[in-house]
């Protein structure tokens, strides 16, 4: 039987036990399909900064798929035109420059407050709720209102935005079938066309927030084409999107199934910092990343050859009992220093300072206000991601 | 869900998708080949996926194809699906 099996049904409840099996029989473990999967903490680590991986595999693979597919009389381009500049899939030296571009353009971090008012408003309009759900009412909208407000789109867009960024969030999965591409397809021509229509009021009537800083920026350094452009905003909009709904979500279901852990913030909210690394550590949304080997290499007395295709389980080596005592179990008050929840190396998450900060002020309101929530079904429905793995629903009551 | 599948009937619609994709006659299909000896790999094996899905009305996802990777072992997981046994 494979050691593999992510898409079983109760793997997809609960991957940890086959991440555990993996990690202590075969953690450097050749899938039927020919890919790696890799669950140590120190080789996903070193595969992570090592110049000899690459990324890209997905950008590849759709170029190859829309290639395909326009055989079958299907479009998917607008596929490809979406995540064409997803800093996130290009390797060196392009991906170097487009880094510094937008570390350049983002000098403007103060959002706290602005977090904080979001946090009201959806106070306002879940107060009371007979069918409150975290994940609906509270986890979802957050992220898209703070990053809309960054980039300096009108607030009053994010329920559409929301709804693209979570269709389209399911190309970074590690396996798409055509139903998928289909849906993938339909907000990458929504987002574009979106975005698209931003470039050009900006272009007419100037503005504000970080597009209209990086439109600026651009014309005196990368001179990105309008297309590049659009996929440089499709990213930032979706990329701390899924992600913060999962450090969210998940963290509070994890909170609500860990009483003494949830009581141990609730007497002392000032480790609440440590926490959030804690949940990250523990349960963090990003459970996959893919990479390509450059050249033949030998891992574990493994010879990965070039051109194979790793599976790196993030959320396997946070977990990994040599790096982390007990790291199967949830302590907020260990020091998790270096867990991999927001990746390593040169493709280290650009915005992992701002899913920390909505993730604390967003625990900070409910542990303060609301310290004996219950959520009603403690066994809930993951979304159909494997590798970013987030609760598609959590329905709570706020005692 | 669709009424109960003959064996003989499921593998005759594999051996004819295979044959109509990689445009081979549909009496060279053998079916104790690999899927992947036909040339299927990630992409073309999700048309595959779907063709099989539509027509047998079933789920399934692409790791199938390395867990039955010829046409015999996966007609006779399909006829077992199907045939719930």
């Amino acid at each position: 039987m494979s050691l593999w099996a992510p898409l079983d049904p109760e793997n997809i409840s609960n991957p940890y036990p086959m991440y555990r099996d993996l990690r202590l029989n075969d953690p450097v473990y050749r899938a039927s399909s020919g890919e790696w999967i890799i669950t140590r903490y120190e080789d996903v680590r070193s595969i992570l900064k090592s110049p000899d991986f690459r990324v890209g595999n997905k950008r590849e693979w759709m170029d190859r798929g829309i290639t395909y597919f326009k055989h079958k009389e299907r479009d998917f381009t607008a596929i490809a035109d979406a995540i064409n500049t997803f800093i996130l899939l290009i390797d060196p030296p392009r991906h170097t420059e487009l880094r510094k571009f937008v570390i350049r353009a983002w000098d403007d971090k103060e959002v706290a407050d602005q977090i904080r008012q979001h946090i009201e408003e959806l106070r306002k309009g879940y107060f009371g709720r007979a069918d409150f759900d975290f994940i609906e009412h509270f986890a979802r909208p957050l992220p898209v209102m703070t990053i809309a407000r960054i980039l300096g789109i009108p607030i009053e867009d994010c329920q559409e935005l929301q709804n693209w960024g979570f269709s389209l969030v399911k190309v970074l999965d590690l396996y798409n079938k055509v139903e998928d591409l289909v849906r993938i397809e339909k907000a990458s021509s929504d987002l574009i066309r979106y975005f698209e229509d931003h470039l050009v009021k900006l272009k007419d009537h100037g503005g504000e927030g970080l597009i209209s800083k990086i439109v600026e920026l651009n014309k005196t350094t990368l001179r990105l084409s309008d297309k590049e452009l659009i996929s440089i905003c499709i990213f930032l909009l979706i990329a701390g999107q899924e992600t913060t709904v999962g450090l969210i979500g998940t963290g509070l279901r994890n909170l609500f199934i860990h009483e003494d852990q949830r009581k141990k913030l609730t007497d002392h909210p000032e480790i609440m910092n440590l926490a959030i690394e804690e949940l990250l550590r523990f349960d963090g949304p990003v459970h996959l990343l893919g990479r390509i080997a450059k050249r033949n290499t030998v891992l574990n007395g493994h010879e990965i050859r070039e051109g194979d295709t790793l599976t790196l389980c993030i959320a396997s080596a946070n977990r990994d009992e040599s790096k982390y005592e007990n790291g199967e179990k949830l302590r907020l008050d260990r020091d998790p220093r270096n867990h991999l929840a927001f990746g390593a190396g040169i493709h280290f998450c650009l915005g992992d300072w701002l899913a920390k900060l909505q993730g604390a002020m967003a625990l900070e309101e409910i542990i303060a206000n609301h310290p004996d929530y219950c959520v009603r079904d403690t066994t809930p429905d993951w979304n159909n991601n494997l590798s970013i793995r987030t609760l598609s629903s959590l329905p709570a009551i706020l005692n | 869900m669709k009424n109960a599948e003959k064996l003989d009937d499921i593998t005759k619609f594999l051996k004819e998708i295979v044959s109509e994709e990689i445009k081979e006659p549909v009496e060279s299909i053998g079916e104790d080949q690999h899927f992947f000896e036909f040339g299927f790999d990630s992409i073309n094996s999700l048309y595959l996926m779907e063709r099989i899905e539509k027509h047998f009305e079933i789920e399934i996802n692409q790791l199938y194809f390395w867990d039955y990777p010829t046409i015999r072992s996966f007609s006779e997981f399909l006829f077992q699906e199907k045939n719930n046994l």
